[in-house]
């Protein structure tokens, strides 16, 4: 019978293989190149999303990477354009400016995440344990519906010291009406309550999904065992459940990482610079100061950063492997 | 079937009559639009003028980005009417103060050509101008099929055209909107018999609208009471603050300071000469106006740190604050509107004290010019429509009828005299006299981050993370950056 390969294509016999070298490497030759075919066919039905992916993705990224090294600074318009080499980059790592609103992002984005993660995961576990609990659920996802502009404007007006819902309470239980977007750290927390606020009912579906796919023979093992809740949790939900929680983790990390729009709406950075994390950093210097080589290096950096941190993340932490 | 028959039938007649009634009714005008048509067709001049304009562009289409202001939601009323003349059809988009600089910014730089018609604060106009980005006027005056016979160049207030248009002696538009920041204050309070009274005893002298910053701060004091205490009679059931700041880190908090800034002999620029050799931004009068300004918090509301623009408005519309504050022109007229405000008639509107020697300054009193041009950009696909229509807005005919409906501070003096019943409106009487004593922002392509540093320097002093003076030589080291 002669011998096919997948692509088709015949193979010389077996017994002609051991002939010479210069056979043998015919052969290797012939197995590389219907191997690169199979790889050619198995790609060939991904090529459009490919392409999309690259359109989409890669050409911003090329596109500001070329911008970064450019002189687009359309307030000294003189030049424009010109190569200036990694003097945009140079400026940017030497502004302190830059590097505080890093800081302020870090900080923003462990203190949400942390908040969110554990929220998340109680109320996912208050809900596995609710009969009908779906009602509540869809309840409970109202406000991620909600655009980040709006809930900006909700956070406005409901935290504004003059006729905002929350001063008056305050007002009402300890007697003062507090400034709650005029005061740095205030604001600074204000915002960080919006996002948990927002944001924190997506991780509970995520971990509330989990949940409910988990096995229930180790519980009930464990419970044989007399291990306690905490016990269960600590040593079989929380293992079984970290691929989810991982997940949620880089979903809403690089969500949080992107925060704008409830900035820009509720306090415009301030009071002072508070505010001002790295997302309202680059849209201040792009498109306020129209320096966009300077936005551009800022934005490279960004991404730099980003990258391996999700990578080392997803495969240290996460179970990378066995997740995929 | 998923529909019966009948819904069927049913669904033609209604879309039928919905199509038949927008045709039927949509293309019919106002009774004040037709009334403007009919002004336009009367002038033989512009009526011969429009019907050429029309057999030249009818079906065009443009696109405008505007400001969302009281003006141009004048405009859009009558926009059909000019569709009616010229066959233009116009996108008439509106977008807050910040969010258009943006988008006709982002505009020009990606050379997209979304807009053929932008609206551009005059502090901006130098970015636009450097980077030649605007068709010059003169480009479209000089072709004789597009100057309306009507336009009348020199009935449009100079000072208010040139702040708004020209950039290095070269126009780029016409101007449209003219704002400017005077003193508000309680008129009724500040004549109630028994106030009057209780200031005379307490400080001195007459309670008047001030002419010192000290008399300024004097009132913002007297005014700023608890809840308990009485106000022209009447028990208060709330704090009522004398003043208050524009505080939020925003371009209300620059515009504001600056008026301050300007008072007390400071600035940005030495005489309003932009260079390194001029700055003035942590001189003397910069610092005093800014520790005058921060102390002025203590007679403000508690809230004063989160306004804005409309911050002061909502403030003294709900009788929070009572005393006085410096604010923009088309901001009172929210407080001559007796379905938003309280304080309907009570309001009285002057002149900013100036601090400083005003022989130096040349000037008796201060205020800050805040006015928009509308200018064609480089990349508009239809540039000549763009200017008819900017043209219209400006025109003799059109300009009474805005004013009339919302009571806009005319850019021409053609309309004082078609209306004469607008100069006796109390807050456009007091732009008269502000617009005698107008500052301006540097108008150079580097304001726009400059402004920004502003922002930040002076939201900083007044959380107390800074001194005025820090926070002053701060701004100062960054200007000498940004000018390098």
């Amino acid at each position: 019978m002669q011998r096919k390969a997948l692509s088709g294509l015949p193979l010389p016999p077996l017994k002609e293989i051991t002939l010479c070298n210069n056979k043998r490497k015919v052969f290797y030759m012939r197995r590389l190149w219907n191997r690169k075919l199979l790889l050619h066919k198995a790609a060939l039905p991904h090529l459009p999303l490919l392409l999309f992916m690259l359109f989409m993705f890669v050409t911003p990224l090329v596109l500001m990477l070329n911008d970064s090294f450019r002189n687009y600074n359309y307030a000294r318009p003189s030049n424009l354009g010109a190569y200036v080499g990694v003097q945009n980059y140079s400026k940017v790592l030497h502004n302190s400016a830059f590097w505080q609103s890093v800081g302020r992002l870090v900080t923003f984005v462990m203190i949400a995440l942390t908040a969110e993660m554990v929220l998340g995961i109680v109320l996912a576990h208050v809900l596995k344990d609710i009969k009908h609990s779906r009602p509540l659920l869809s309840i409970l996802l109202i406000p991620t519906m909600a655009a980040p502009i709006v809930v900006g404007l909700l956070g406005r007006f409901v935290f504004n010291n003059s006729f905002g819902i929350v001063p008056s309470v305050i007002e009402l239980v300890f007697g003062t009406r507090p400034m709650l977007l005029s005061v740095p750290i205030l604001a600074y927390t204000v915002l960080a309550t919006v996002e948990i606020w927002h944001w924190t009912p997506l991780l509970t579906l995520i971990f509330y999904s989990g949940l409910i796919s988990l096995p229930q023979d180790p519980y009930d093992a464990a419970k044989v065992d007399g291990a306690s809740f905490w016990q269960a949790f600590r040593y079989l939900t929380l293992p079984m459940l970290m691929p989810v929680i991982v997940a949620g983790i880089i979903i809403r990390g690089i969500d949080l990482f992107k925060i704008f729009d409830e900035i820009l709406v509720m306090t415009g950075g301030g009071p002072g610079t508070a505010t001002e994390l790295l997302n309202f950093f680059i849209y201040k210097t792009a498109f306020r100061s129209w320096n966009v080589g300077h936005a551009s290096a800022i934005g490279v950096i960004m991404v730099t950063i980003m990258l391996p941190v999700v990578y080392i993340f997803y495969n240290t932490i996460g179970g990378g492997r066995e997740a995929r | 079937m998923f529909f019966s028959k009948r819904c069927v039938v049913m669904l033609v007649v209604l879309t039928a009559v919905v199509t038949l009634g927008s045709v039927i009714f949509g293309g019919s005008l106002e009774p004040r639009q037709q009334q403007m048509l009919d002004e336009f067709r009367a002038n033989t001049a512009a009526a011969e003028f429009y019907d050429q304009v029309k057999a030249a562009y009818d079906g065009t289409t443009i696109s405008a980005a505007t400001w969302a202001g009281p003006q141009n939601e004048g405009i859009e009323r009558y926009l059909p009417v000019f569709a009616e003349l010229t066959g233009i059809i116009v996108n008439y988009n509106t977008f807050q103060f910040d969010l258009v600089t943006e988008k006709v910014k982002m505009d020009a730089v990606a050379k997209a050509g979304n807009y053929d018609l932008v609206e551009i604060a005059y502090q901006h106009l130098g970015w636009f101008a450097e980077n030649d980005f605007l068709v010059p006027t003169k480009v479209f005056m000089e072709n004789d099929t597009l100057r309306s016979p009507i336009l009348n160049r020199d009935d449009i207030t100079w000072a208010t055209w040139q702040a708004s248009s020209w950039y290095d002696d070269v126009c780029y538009g016409f101007p449209s909107v003219a704002c400017s920041m005077y003193l508000w204050y309680r008129k009724d309070l500040f004549e109630d018999p028994t106030e009057k009274a209780n200031f005379l005893a307490e400080y001195g002298y007459e309670l008047a609208p001030p002419e010192t910053w000290e008399q300024f701060k004097d009132i913002a004091k007297f005014f700023t009471r608890k809840k308990g205490k009485t106000l022209a009679g009447e028990v208060l059931k709330r704090n009522v603050y004398g003043t208050a700041v524009q505080g939020k880190r925003s371009d209300a908090l620059t515009c504001e300071w600056l008026v301050y800034a300007w008072a007390f002999g400071g600035g940005v620029f030495k005489g309003g000469i932009p260079s390194k050799e001029n700055l003035i931004i942590n001189s003397p009068g910069s610092v005093a106006a800014l520790e005058f300004y921060k102390s002025l918090l203590e007679f403000s509301p508690p809230g004063t740190l989160e306004y804005d623009y409309e911050g002061p408005t909502t403030a003294f519309q709900q009788e929070l604050v009572v005393g006085l504050c410096v604010e923009w022109n088309d901001q009172g007229f929210g407080l001559e509107d007796p379905t938003k405000s309280m304080v309907v008639g009570k309001m009285g509107y002057g002149a900013v004290p100036m601090e400083v020697d005003q022989t130096t300054q040349g000037l008796p009193c201060v205020s800050h010019w805040g006015g928009w041009t509308q200018s064609v950009p480089k990349y508009s696909k239809h540039p000549e429509a763009a200017y008819l229509l900017s043209q219209w807005i400006i025109s003799p005919i059109t300009e009474p009828f805005l004013t009339a409906d919302l009571a806009v501070i005319p850019l021409r003096e053609s309309t004082y005299s078609v209306l004469p019943e607008v100069a006796n409106i109390a807050p456009v009487a007091a732009t008269g006299d502000a617009l005698k004593c107008t500052h301006y922002r540097p108008r150079i392509p580097e304001w726009g981050e400059m402004e920004e540093e502003m922002r930040i320097a002076l939201s900083r002093c007044l959380i107390g993370e800074l001194s005025p003076q820090e926070a002053l030589d701060w701004l100062y080291s960054r200007y000498m950056e940004i000018l390098e």
